[in-house]
């Protein structure tokens, strides 16, 4: 008899829903996380959701995932304060523009989440601060938006609190003990727990704790940045991306003006300091796209590591060759928090019933080696 | 020098004290208000923000403070209406549900009520009011870059100076000397620290020395840094930096802590120094430097200092100003300033940006350093108070040391050690009252930290992210050292991660930074 049914690596976004999740079907679930609850990439980043995808196997994920979002507040203790201020992305060359028109025609008008095309005059009137030079057409999508990603974190660490979850914070998993193809248990250090069944949702960590048990997965590290103004009036409604500039950005309920270019990434784990570069780099952009924003200053800035994969969406679920009771729920690209209520919801069900939801069954981790990869470019 | 008009308008500023006019007029400063509770808010320390951040008064616009709040001389624009929109929507539903913004029932079931109220926010400062002048730039290349113009800075420089080091100081006010610049009081020899710290910057300038005032905004990965002017941006590049930033008192955890007349002991020396403070003030003296601040203070015309220790005070008594404080002895004194002077924390942030590990113990930060005032950090120094372990003229030693030390000139930074002595370090062990504020860009209060502890958000940066304890304007150069006091009573703790920038860094500075090179 184990100690758990389920133990979970990792106290990020992912990790939390999905140990809440299992502890709601009734299992003894136990969470490891090696610093403190959040403190890996989910307490990073920008907080948007959105449900534009280029994929359809993500489009469809992320149409649930909103659905979970908006319900989190009836369900557990704390509004995410999710505002569907809708994404705008503004398109400067032919190739982009085809790009969208195609999805939209193919995928999104399909679901139901088709946006609209805005030519350079209604751009103004969404964005009247904006110089728009460069831009010869935006698409805006409406049902996508932000949220506070604190209060998911709050919401689901308050829940497991009042839970049977055992919750381990600075318990660095050291090691897996794997018997006859099984997972048995784990090492934290000298501290040693039995469990049933494993699922690793390490984030950009994965790749490392999955080698504990000889498991390897396409998951590495991306470091980002991100910065926030102090509090101006209202100031954009939207959550702007500039793929012209390759800058994005969106302002909070505070007034605060969050973003930074979307194309300064560095591979591994580069530590997690500043840079100048990046510094420069967002105030001249900011200032090309918005110029009123000239005499704002930048508040703070910090840095988090993307999770990638090789097609920018998340490994769920078993790889045929692992041990039979190991399961991976991350490589999330960037969108583990808005994926992250409905990701641990469908793990559970993965974990504890043994069948595998129709939504997940595109990111299984087997997909690589059989070349089904998915088709998801629209990252940033 | 800007022109005072002390104590002659206030009419036209029915929220101001006659002692914010007198800023206002020396365009140093601003008054910040209240976001959540819609009170007249004084101003602590000048450390809170530095010195490029002039653009708070706006032409034609009255005062403008980008943090937090907008005051216009037609008063159309009230205070009341606090600033910052999450706790504007708080305050709205407080009334129903306490101060939890995050867990309101109501503003759960109203979110599309709390988005027009975001949306129709008008107590924010727009964009375009802020100041989008032209930043010069320019780059200093140096071996040793010294951030603070202090007395251990200064000992600094003096000490690589004359190892033939190449050194850069750079501090953030406009006048070198930090809290010692404007004290009048003998030091060593029967100088007065002002004169003697004008008469090292002479010195150090004559030997070549370069000496600038402004902002230093922080080390970057590269080991680059900024340095920020009133109208002209350094991009520094350097192969050692000492930091000698100095420390600063914390404002006391009394009820009514946050109204107009609450001043640190620095900033009262700066304020009287302009002749801009009159009237009986109290002196909250624990720290030995409240000595100092008193004979300063004291010879000054037009005001009557009493000095107090902290275990006699009760609170601070006032509806919009302070006028008064409250005795244990259940004693009421009249008085119109509020001067504290409490055990000085190290300025840390610049350090601690650049990666130096800083621990709370006992009530003090301090910093994790080698005697010699290295750190772990390869080639950052941490020189005098900004240690958390020295002070005063044993701070101006320990950067006489640093300075030989980094020099490699180990006899003569031996001599200098040798004369150290540590700092007392025994704190009044003080209540936290639950009224008190800790945080005064977000508005946290006491009890609003007390309610973290106990929903298991225990550590600084889980409370942090709970309450927005520190994450204001001001960068937790207030509240840090008391949101530590509340969270960590006993045993070693940790603050929260500091972030870069120091200072808000205006978007418009770094615009022509790469043309230097």
């Amino acid at each position: 008899m184990s100690e758990f049914d389920v133990a979970v690596i990792g106290g990020g976004a992912v990790g939390l829903s999905t140990a809440y999740w299992l502890a709601k079907k009734g299992l003894k679930v136990a969470l490891f996380e090696k610093n403190y609850l959040g403190s890996g990439s989910s307490t990073r980043n920008a907080s948007g959701f959105r449900v534009h995808f280029k994929s359809e196997q993500n489009v469809k994920f992320m149409i649930e995932g909103k659905k979970r979002l908006l319900r989190l507040s009836k369900e557990l203790k704390y509004n995410p304060l999710v505002s569907e201020c809708g994404y705008l992305w503004l398109l400067a060359t032919e190739e982009q523009i085809n790009e969208f028109k195609k999805t939209n025609n193919q995928v999104w008008s399909k679901h139901s989440v088709s946006g609209k095309f805005l030519d350079t005059h209604e751009l103004k009137q969404i964005l009247p601060n904006a110089k728009t030079e460069g831009v010869t057409l935006a698409f805006f999508g409406p049902q996508d938006g932000t949220f506070h990603h604190d209060f998911v974190l709050f919401a689901l660490q308050s829940t497991l609190k009042r839970s049977r979850v055992s919750v381990f914070e600075c318990s660095e998993v050291t090691e897996i003990c794997v018997k006859s193809n099984k997972v048995s248990g784990l090492s934290i250090g000298a501290r040693e727990h039995t469990c049933e069944k494993l699922v690793v949702c390490a984030g950009a960590w994965s790749a490392s704790v999955c080698k504990l048990a000889g498991v390897s997965v396409p998951i590495e590290p991306e470091r980002r940045e991100l910065g926030v103004t102090e509090p101006i009036r209202r100031f954009v409604d939207t959550f702007v991306i500039d793929l012209s500039r390759s800058i994005y950005l969106t302002q909070g309920i505070r007034g605060d003006i969050r973003g930074g270019p979307t194309d300064l990434a560095t591979r591994g784990f580069a530590p997690l300091l500043s840079t100048f570069k990046w510094t420069v780099e967002f105030s001249k952009r900011i200032c090309a796209l918005f110029p009123d924003l000239k005499g704002v200053g930048l508040n703070r800035q910090w840095s988090g590591y993307y999770e990638v994969t090789p097609d920018h969406s998340q490994i769920m679920g078993r790889g045929e060759n692992w041990p039979e009771n190991f399961y991976v729920a991350a490589g999330f690209s960037g969108h583990g928090m808005m994926m992250s209520l409905l990701a641990g919801e469908l793990m559970a069900e993965h974990v504890a019933d043994g069948f595998t939801p129709e939504l997940m069954k595109p990111y299984s981790p087997d997909r690589f080696a059989k070349g089904n990869t998915l088709d998801e470019s629209m990252i940033f | 020098m800007p022109k005072l008009i002390v104590g002659k308008k206030r009419a036209e500023f029915p929220y101001l004290t006659p002692l914010d006019v007198a800023l206002y007029s020396l365009g140093e400063r601003a008054l910040y208000s209240s976001v959540k509770f819609g009170r007249a808010r004084g101003i602590m320390d000048d450390s809170m923000r530095y010195g490029h951040n002039k653009r708070v008064y706006v032409e034609g616009r009255g005062l403008v403070d980008p943090t937090c709040f907008l005051l216009e001389k037609d008063t159309s624009v009230k205070l009341e209406k606090g600033a910052t929109i999450g706790s504007r929507i708080a305050k709205r539903f407080s009334e129903h549900f306490g101060a939890g913004f995050q867990n309101s029932f109501l503003l759960r079931i109203a979110w599309k009520l709390a988005q027009n109220l975001v949306a129709s926010s008008a107590n924010l400062p727009l964009a375009s009011t802020f100041s989008s002048k032209n930043f010069r730039v320019s780059s200093i290349s140096t071996k040793v870059l010294i951030v603070g113009g202090g007395l251990a800075g200064l000992g600094a420089a003096l000490s690589l100076n004359e190892c033939g080091v190449d050194c850069v100081v750079v501090d953030a006010h406009n006048d070198f000397g930090g809290r010692t610049r404007y004290a009048t009081y003998p030091f060593l020899n029967g100088v007065t620290y002002s004169d003697f710290i004008k008469e090292t910057v002479k010195n150090l300038t004559i030997r070549g020395v370069r000496t600038l005032s402004g902002v230093f905004c922080g080390v970057y990965e590269e080991g680059a840094g900024v340095i920020l002017g009133h109208d002209v941006v350094y991009k520094c590049s350097f192969e050692k930096i000492i930091f000698a930033t100095g420390s600063r008192s914390v404002v006391p955890l009394l009820t009514g802590n946050d109204l107009p007349g609450v001043i640190s002991c620095d900033y009262a020396l700066t304020l009287a120094h302009h002749d801009a403070l009159k009237g009986k003030a109290l002196l909250y003296s624990e720290d030995p430097w409240a000595d100092v601040v008193e004979q300063i203070l004291a010879r000054k015309e037009g005001l009557e200092i009493t000095k107090v220790h902290p275990t006699e005070v009760k609170a601070i008594l006032g509806k919009n100003e302070v006028q008064g404080v409250l005795l244990n002895n259940g004693k009421r004194l009249r008085v119109n300033h509020f001067i504290y002077c409490t055990k000085r924390q190290p300025s840390f942030e610049l350090p601690s940006q650049a990666g130096v590990e800083y621990s709370y113990q006992r009530g003090i930060l301090m910093a994790n350093i080698f005697d010699d005032g290295s750190t772990r950090v390869k080639n950052v120094w941490i020189a005098g108070s900004a240690t958390g372990l020295f002070e005063l003229e044993s701070s101006f030693y320990h950067g006489r040391a640093v300075g030989y030390a980094l020099a490699e000139n180990k006899e003569e930074a031996k001599k200098f050690l040798e004369k150290l002595k540590k700092r007392n370090l025994v704190v009044t062990q003080q209540k936290a009252q639950e009224e008190a504020f800790v945080c005064f860009c977000e508005d946290i209060r006491v009890s609003d930290l007390f309610k973290a502890l106990k929903t298991g958000f225990s550590t600084p940066e889980k409370a942090k992210r709970f309450t927005g304890w520190g994450t204001g304007a001001c960068q937790g150069k207030l509240c840090v050292y008391n949101g530590l006091f509340v969270l960590c009573r006993e045993g070693k703790c940790f603050p929260y991660t500091q972030r870069l920038p120091v200072e808000p860094l205006p978007f418009g500075a770094l615009i022509g930074v790469d043309e230097v090179e």
